[in-house]
């Protein structure tokens, strides 16, 4: 049942879109944030510290840590600078704009809302990337240094996640699966 | 109602008895650059399941154990907070309510007062929800009840 204060186009998020203004500061907005977290991730990809993007900058950390802030105009010039400082290009493509909005850059991290322990020694997660949903499954080895008792330190998800390859895997290898889907949720509306 | 619905997760906004979505009175008030950043989050949480820590986080703390299930979609440019709460389905949250005038990362007891109490308003109104729609889906099927 369509209500008459339902927003138009299905959810609030659609209907803003449709809105010039909104869709010209989301536009604007979506590229700094893209930007800025590619260029962490390029940052920690290589294992560097924004001091050290400084140094290769030639700038102070203050200049880093001014052009990473949110909400930041770049140049385009700029932005090549930084990538190259940390040993990536710079392009830019343009997309068609879809009325949704199209999609947002980030990178593939846990879906902490996916969560699902199928036993003791399984602990698996899910992460979305952009193109696909995944499910890890890690294993960790039933056969325990004290036989028959709790390892004395188990192994939490968040603790595992950084360093997933200090991790055993099922058959020698990490498994990747489509993900179900969720079920169908709900109305909400009375 | 709904805000947006991703791969990953559902944003509802609460709607009181009164028919009022607060959240979304409140997100309507702001200016437009801040109403994209929001627009940007809620797509961001529900296409990528989270938001980055600037941007938002959960309330759950070591100050605030009864604040499980609360969290918050943040704008520090123009320091205002819409805070929301799970609803219980995997994967949905409910926006409360939003309020500016907030830079520091502590949040006021009363605005986790007035979402707790939307929390428990919602979860008394939701049995009585859901049994309308069940009845209604089985109105549209010709009365027959599915065993």
């Amino acid at each position: 049942m369509k209500r008459a204060d339902q927003p138009q186009g299905g959810s609030w998020v659609t209907q803003q879109l449709t809105q010039p203004g909104v869709r010209l500061a989301f536009d604007k907005e979506r590229a700094t944030l893209e930007f800025g977290q590619q260029l962490a991730h390029a940052l920690a990809a290589n294992g560097m510290s924004r001091a050290q993007l400084a140094r290769n900058l030639g700038k102070t950390r203050a200049y880093v840590t001014q052009v990473m802030r949110d909400g930041q105009n770049l140049t385009i010039k700029t932005m090549a600078e930084l990538a190259g400082a940390c040993g990536h290009e710079l392009h830019i493509k343009l997309h068609q704009r879809v009325a949704e909005g199209g999609p947002i850059y980030s990178e593939s991290g846990p879906d902490w809302s996916a969560i699902r322990v199928v036993s003791k020694q399984t602990m698996v997660y899910a992460t979305c990337s952009r193109e696909v949903q995944v499910l890890r499954q890690w294993t960790v080895p039933s056969s325990s240094p004290r036989r028959g008792r709790r390892p004395s330190a188990v192994p939490t998800i968040k603790a595992l996640l950084p360093a997933p390859t200090h991790l055993w895997s099922q058959d020698g290898a990490n498994e990747f699966t489509d993900l179900e889907p969720y079920a169908p949720l709900p109305a909400h509306e009375e | 109602m709904l805000v947006h619905k991703g791969r990953c997760r559902t944003i509802y906004a609460y709607r009181g008895v009164d028919g009022q979505a607060p959240a979304l009175q409140f997100l309507g008030s702001l200016p437009e650059e801040v109403r994209a950043r929001y627009v940007l989050h809620f797509k961001d949480m529900c296409e990528n399941g989270q938001v980055g820590g600037k941007f938002g986080h959960t309330l759950a703390s070591k100050n605030h154990k009864d604040c499980r299930g609360l969290g918050e979609f943040k704008d520090n440019q123009s320091q205002t907070r819409v805070l929301y709460f799970t609803e219980g389905s995997p994967g949905a949250l409910m926006l409360s309510h939003g309020f500016g005038g907030k830079k520091e990362d502590q949040l006021s007891e009363t605005e986790i007062a007035r979402a707790k109490r939307t929390r428990d308003e919602y979860a008394t109104r939701k049995p009585a929800a859901f049994a309308r729609a069940r009845n209604a889906l089985v109105r549209t099927s010709g009365g027959r009840k599915a065993r």
